[in-house]
């Protein structure tokens, strides 16, 4: 019988418990925080610059904008860009209050406020339901008898269907010809206005609706108004018609900020205040827009723990060190599945590390070099009987030496890859160095070029790995994909059947055998 | 193509038939269950391996002195003035015969190697200096010189070594030899007898020491390769002193699984030479046969079973012909 795994039930536990952890983790973020799993390296990120520009006298100034956490399609978060005031940021009754505060100088002074648009499907689908229609009250008895004009010619049985009603009305609230109109609408203004009295017409034939402003996504669109538009409710749903034309719109990039009277900034202290937003798309790797997802969801341990709360530059340096478990468990598959021997245990990853800055040709000619040059000097020294310490010493320095007359050399013929050399860990290169020409002196040449070339394969698996930009996302996004990886060494590390070189080594025991005695 | 390299492969399941022992599964199953990390120095520092030994009655090759720090390496001359014989300096804490230095004979200022070269005396402190320095022990921790009188190596081997003396490695497994070869020094070995280096393995019966079949670099021989003598006629004597002395090791250290390498003395009869705590698999290969199938049939028997090393020699000598 092939018993190739010990069964040990602490080995069993422990890795069912990581990889039931990690997939759990993992479920959370996909399912719940609505991480992308399997990344296209790029996707689009639309930015809202809200830009408040105002004049003071001088003294203290308070601002504050607001806006919805979610809208169809997407999740908001914000970020304060203006030095010089305090801010701070709450949310309320589904809305992200951003505060300023602080004493200004006198003169003109903008607050800048940075929006960021995170996908998902599931955002802002359950809009805030229409109030039913209250009865409209008019001014005076002859706009009231214009309303019942106007809605008697578009619709003299009473009996049209709200999304026929509705386009006529908004088209034909633009007609000046008609008296009625000239009456509802005597200044001919549009926007916000020219919404709220049809909403009243359309209120007194008992269809509910409201007044939505917002903007619309496109890209550069910089500067922009808010853009008002007709939301009502019929056929148990909500509709939105633009107000200009009268059409029905849908997935037209329009982005409602707000509904009814909530405002979107109030300001105080200040002379003449200026609101605009700009509309800016950028483009971000999946990994960083999971990061962002992950900056959404305050105060979740686990988004603690993937270490999405840490400063920008931190989270970077994760980044490149995300990958390395994967190099260690390629390590322990060569040494305990495959069964060659590199030099040093994990010498591999760190070259291979190495290859990630200066690329996989360069970083392989370079290495070449080194060790080979390494050896010669190496072998030198060995005439000179130095003691241990200061003979490895003196290697490293040889090996700096090394670099630098390697980059020079190469930056004088024009290779831009000169400075290569200089991404090399160079304590493990000056004891590969040592450790080479003492096997070189003990089992030959073959033995010690051998071990280098199998080293120096076994930095190809790892530096495939680490390279690869879907990994990375996926591994940065993800990493308690290290715990499955943590799992499968584990199991390596009870694995007791043969690795393959055995199978070679110990074929002649299979065999029978003619040179017995 | 495929095929062709398949074949050079044997399938696990063929190799498991055979009782073959996985190095992952001699690490795991019989080196970390019977051998206890705190155990290792009593075979890792061949000092410790040597008063042991002295202290249960197992024979070892004379001690001279121990050189620990720099300002003692000119006493060295003290230590072996008055002798006339060879000496041999290792590192207490060395491993594959690196660093040893085996003087045949000496005079005055003049010490011959084993392999005739002639050193003077600051060459000798030199060798000494490196082996204090760490250059030989694993991780390059401080190590201290070892001195021991030369063993004077059995003519019954002569012609079947190059330079270095043969020894036979026996497994010793809680306390029954499993499984046995003699290692032969040759040309490509440069003296040393370790098979990786290209020494020559030759599996002997565990009845009576008569060889089975000779390997080098896995490969069967049949003939020593810079001698040339017929590898079997080679015959060990005292074959059961042999397996008892590897036997008693067992009752001296606790560990359950090691190898013992011992050498055949002209006078003195087998002596320990060293005990290893993670013996190598290719006595497998020199024997033609797998240690897994032996090692299980050890694991099944009660441990009160032979209590003394005599009666579990003659246990194992009757198991594993
Ligand atoms: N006392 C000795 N007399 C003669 N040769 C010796 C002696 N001790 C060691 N040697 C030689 O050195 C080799 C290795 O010695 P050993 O004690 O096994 O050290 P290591 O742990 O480095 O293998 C032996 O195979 C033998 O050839
Ligand atoms: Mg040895």
């Amino acid at each position: 019988m092939l018993r190739v795994f010990a069964p040990d039930r602490r080995i069993v536990l422990l890795v069912s418990a990581l990889v039931l952890i990690a997939l759990s983790i993992l479920y959370f973020k996909v399912h719940v925080l609505k991480f992308t799993l399997l990344p296209s390296p790029e996707t689009e990120l639309w930015l809202l610059e809200c830009r408040v520009k105002f004049e003071t006298p001088g003294g203290p100034v308070r601002a504050s904008i607001s806006m919805p956490e979610e809208v169809p399609g997407y999740f908001l978060t914000g970020v304060s860009t203006t030095p010089g005031f305090r801010f701070d940021s709450e949310e309320r009754d589904g809305r992200l209050i951003a505060n300023w505060s602080g004493t200004a100088d006198g003169g003109t002074h903008t607050i800048l406020y940075q929006m960021r648009l995170i996908p998902d499907r599931h955002a802002g689908r359950i809009a805030d339901p229409i109030e039913p229609v209250r009865k409209p009250v008019w001014s005076d008895g002859i706009t009231a008898a214009a309303a019942e004009a106007f809605l008697k010619q578009l619709d003299p049985g009473g009996r049209a269907k709200p999304e026929v009603l509705i386009p006529r009305v908004l088209k034909e609230l633009h007609n000046r010809n008609l008296p009625s109109v000239r009456t509802l609408l005597p200044e001919n203004r549009q926007g916000a206005h020219f919404v709220r009295i049809a909403g009243k017409l359309l209120a007194m034939r008992g269809i509910p609706s409201r007044l939505v402003e917002g903007i619309y996504l496109v890209d550069g669109r910089r500067r922009q108004m808010l853009s008002a538009q007709l939301e009502a409710f019929y056929g148990n749903r909500i509709h939105r018609f633009d107000p200009l034309t009268g059409k029905l719109r849908t997935a037209d990039g329009f982005l409602p900020l707000r509904n009814g009277d909530t405002s979107l900034l109030e300001i105080q202290g200040v002379r003449n205040p200026k609101f605009h937003i700009s509309v800016l798309k950028t483009s971000v790797t999946a990994a960083n827009l999971n990061q962002l997802r992950g900056s959404l969801v305050r105060h979740s341990w686990i988004l603690d723990l993937s270490g999405f709360n840490l400063p920008l530059e931190e989270q970077n340096l994760f980044k490149q060190i995300a990958m390395l478990p994967l190099a260690i468990l390629v390590i322990v598959i060569i040494r305990n599945l495959i069964g060659l021997q590199t030099m040093g245990t994990f010498m591999p990853v760190l070259i291979s590390l190495a290859f990630l800055d200066t690329g996989l040709t360069a970083g392989i000619i370079s290495f070449v070099l080194i060790i080979s040059i390494g050896l010669l000097i190496r072998s030198c020294l060995t005439k000179l009987n130095l003691l241990m310490v200061p003979r490895i010493s003196a290697v490293v320095i040889l090996v700096i030496l090394l670099m630098k007359i390697m980059s020079v050399i190469a930056y004088t013929f024009g290779f831009t890859h000169g400075q290569a050399v200089t991404y090399f860990p160079l304590i493990i290169l000056a004891w590969t160095i040592e450790r080479s020409s003492m096997i070189w002196e003990e089992d030959g040449p073959r033995v010690a070029v051998r071990q280098l070339l199998v080293s120096l394969l076994a930095c190809l698996p790892c530096y495939l790995l680490m390279s690869n930009a879907t990994l990375q996302c996926f591994f940065f996004s993800f990493p308690e994909m290290n715990l499955i990886v943590l799992a499968l060494i584990l199991l390596i590390g009870v694995y007791t059947g043969y690795r393959l070189t055995e199978l070679k080594r110990f074929r002649p025991l299979v065999l029978p055998c003619s040179e017995k005695f | 193509m495929l095929g062709k390299i398949l074949k050079q492969f044997a399938s696990p399941s063929a190799l498991a038939r055979a009782g073959v022992l996985s190095m992952n599964r001699r690490n795991r199953d019989f080196i970390m269950k019977y051998n206890l990390r705190r155990y290792y120095p009593m075979v890792d520092d061949k000092l410790r391996t040597k008063t042991l030994a002295e202290q249960f009655g197992v024979p070892v090759a004379p001690l001279i002195g121990a050189i620990r720090c720099q300002y003692e390496v000119k006493q060295f001359e003290n230590m072996i003035r008055n002798r006339s014989g060879g000496f041999v300096i290792k590192p207490g804490h060395g491993s594959g015969g690196r660093g040893i230095l085996v003087i045949r004979r000496h005079s005055g200022n003049s010490f011959e190697k084993n392999d005739g070269t002639l050193l003077d005396r600051v060459q000798i402190h030199r060798v000494i200096t490196d082996i204090l320095s760490g250059l030989y022990s694993l991780g390059g921790q401080v190590d201290y010189a070892l001195l021991e009188e030369c063993i004077d190596f059995s003519d019954v081997f002569r012609n079947y070594s190059y330079q270095g003396i043969p020894d036979v490695r026996v497994i010793v497994f809680r306390g029954y030899p499993v499984m046995a070869m003699i290692r032969l020094a040759t040309k490509q070995s440069d003296g040393r007898a370790n098979l990786h280096q290209g020494a020559v393995g030759i599996g002997l019966s565990l009845r009576n020491g008569v060889p089975r079949m000779a390997v080098q670099f896995n490969q069967p021989v049949s003939r020593h390769p810079d001698t040339g003598v017929p590898l079997r006629d080679l015959r060990v004597p005292f074959w059961k002193e042999h397996l008892e002395l590897a036997a008693r090791c067992a009752d001296m250290i606790q560990l359950g699984y090691f190898g013992a390498d011992i050498v055949l003395d002209r006078k003195r009869g087998p002596l320990l030479l060293e005990l290893n705590a993670r013996p190598g698999l290719a006595i497998q290969i020199a024997n033609h046969a797998g240690l897994a199938a032996r090692l299980e049939r050890i694991e099944q028997l009660d441990p009160a079973s032979h209590p003394t090393p005599e009666e579990r020699v003659a246990f194992a000598r009757e198991q594993f012909a």
